[in-house]
């Protein structure tokens, strides 16, 4: 049973944050580097990059600049008291770290993920991969599955997500959307795995595209459900 | 792993954590639901909470209990209802189908 030493969270999640935003930054300005080496190499080697290549190299990195607004923009507010302490019983504390340092990794992955595709379609507009004989094929499926395990392993730990207990904070319509918002993030995961290794090239598209066009309705229409259950009277 | 496996093997322990799935409870609550002693209800919360399938919290005198389990986790709670459909809370199904309560 667990006795009653809380354990101050404030410092962990300070530590926390500050790599999380280095690994962002790292990203941001890795794949913006990618993107002016890219354009760059274009402009020396053929004039003037085509479209296809401006478009890649201008969306991808906005893409990460959109992902950490949004996480900074509606990731929430951890709830610290008025001396800035965290305090946390010691199970909350384990599910935090390990629901945090998940979340970190994923984030990691996502910058490594987007550099690589960066780099892979630079290497593709100038046919740089056929050298590779078949190979580059894979490059873009491997990339699919270590996203999609990337996925399948923060979901699987999002239920952990530690949740106030207060009635008023309504802890078991929290915990049960946690555990929506999990299982949503690691199916989503496992078809990304599943497409990279089993599809052919145009279906394993195809299916990556309805695969995070449900993942995004999925999370749209969950978030829209949760906020509507923690208003209603009746939920717990 | 082998503690998570440990944990959901017994029938008991997967009811508790199916009731812990609607929300938290206390010792008391989830008691009900169980033909089983203190001490024995005392044991199943150790193994599940050495498994980390749940979190206590100490209020007073009451101690709270909700589900921690992973995706992965659920899906094996699932796996294992699946495999034992006579599962009941605090009951043993004889190989006759007539319940018989255990107390221990």
């Amino acid at each position: 049973m667990t006795d009653t030493t809380l354990v101050d969270m404030a410092p962990f999640f300070a530590r926390h944050d500050r790599t999380t935003r280095r690994i962002f930054v790292a990203a941001i300005a890795g794949s913006f580097a990618v993107s002016a080496g890219s354009l760059g190499y274009a402009a020396l080697a053929i004039g003037a990059p085509g479209p296809e290549l401006w478009v890649q190299m201008m969306l991808i990195p906005l893409f990460l600049v959109a992902f950490r607004t949004a996480l900074v923009r509606w990731g929430g507010k951890r709830p610290v008291l008025p001396d800035e302490s965290l305090p946390m019983n010691p199970d909350d504390a384990r599910s935090a770290r390990q629901v945090a340092n998940a979340g970190a990794l994923f984030v990691a992955g996502i910058g490594v993920a987007v550099i690589a595709t960066q780099v892979s379609a630079t290497l593709g507009y100038f046919d740089a991969l056929e050298s590779l004989g078949g190979a580059d094929e894979w490059l873009g499926r491997g990339g699919l599955v270590g996203m999609g395990a990337l996925m399948v392993y923060f979901g699987n730990a999002w239920p952990r997500m530690p949740t106030p207990r207060a009635p008023e904070k309504k802890p078991a319509t929290q915990k049960t959307f946690n555990r929506l918002y999990g299982w949503m993030v690691v199916t989503t995961g496992l078809l990304f795995v599943l497409a990279g290794l089993l599809l052919p090239d145009a279906a394993m598209s195809a299916g990556v595209g309805v695969a995070s066009l449900s993942l995004v309705l999925g999370v749209t229409a969950i978030t829209v459900r949760f906020y509507r259950a923690m208003k209603s009277p009746s939920a717990t | 792993m082998t503690s998570v496996f440990k944990a959901l093997a017994d029938p008991t322990r997967r009811s508790i954590l199916q009731l812990l799935k609607a929300g938290p409870l206390n010792a008391g609550e989830l008691a009900e639901h169980f033909d089983v002693s203190k001490p024995t209800m005392s044991a199943h919360f150790a193994v599940l909470r050495e498994a980390e399938l749940i979190g206590s919290e100490k209020d007073g005198k009451h101690v709270t209990y909700w589900l921690n389990a992973s995706v992965l986790e659920e899906a094996l709670l699932a796996f294992a209802g699946a495999l034992d459909l006579n599962m009941k809370p605090g009951r043993v199904d004889t190989p006759a189908g007539k319940p018989a309560s255990r107390k221990s």
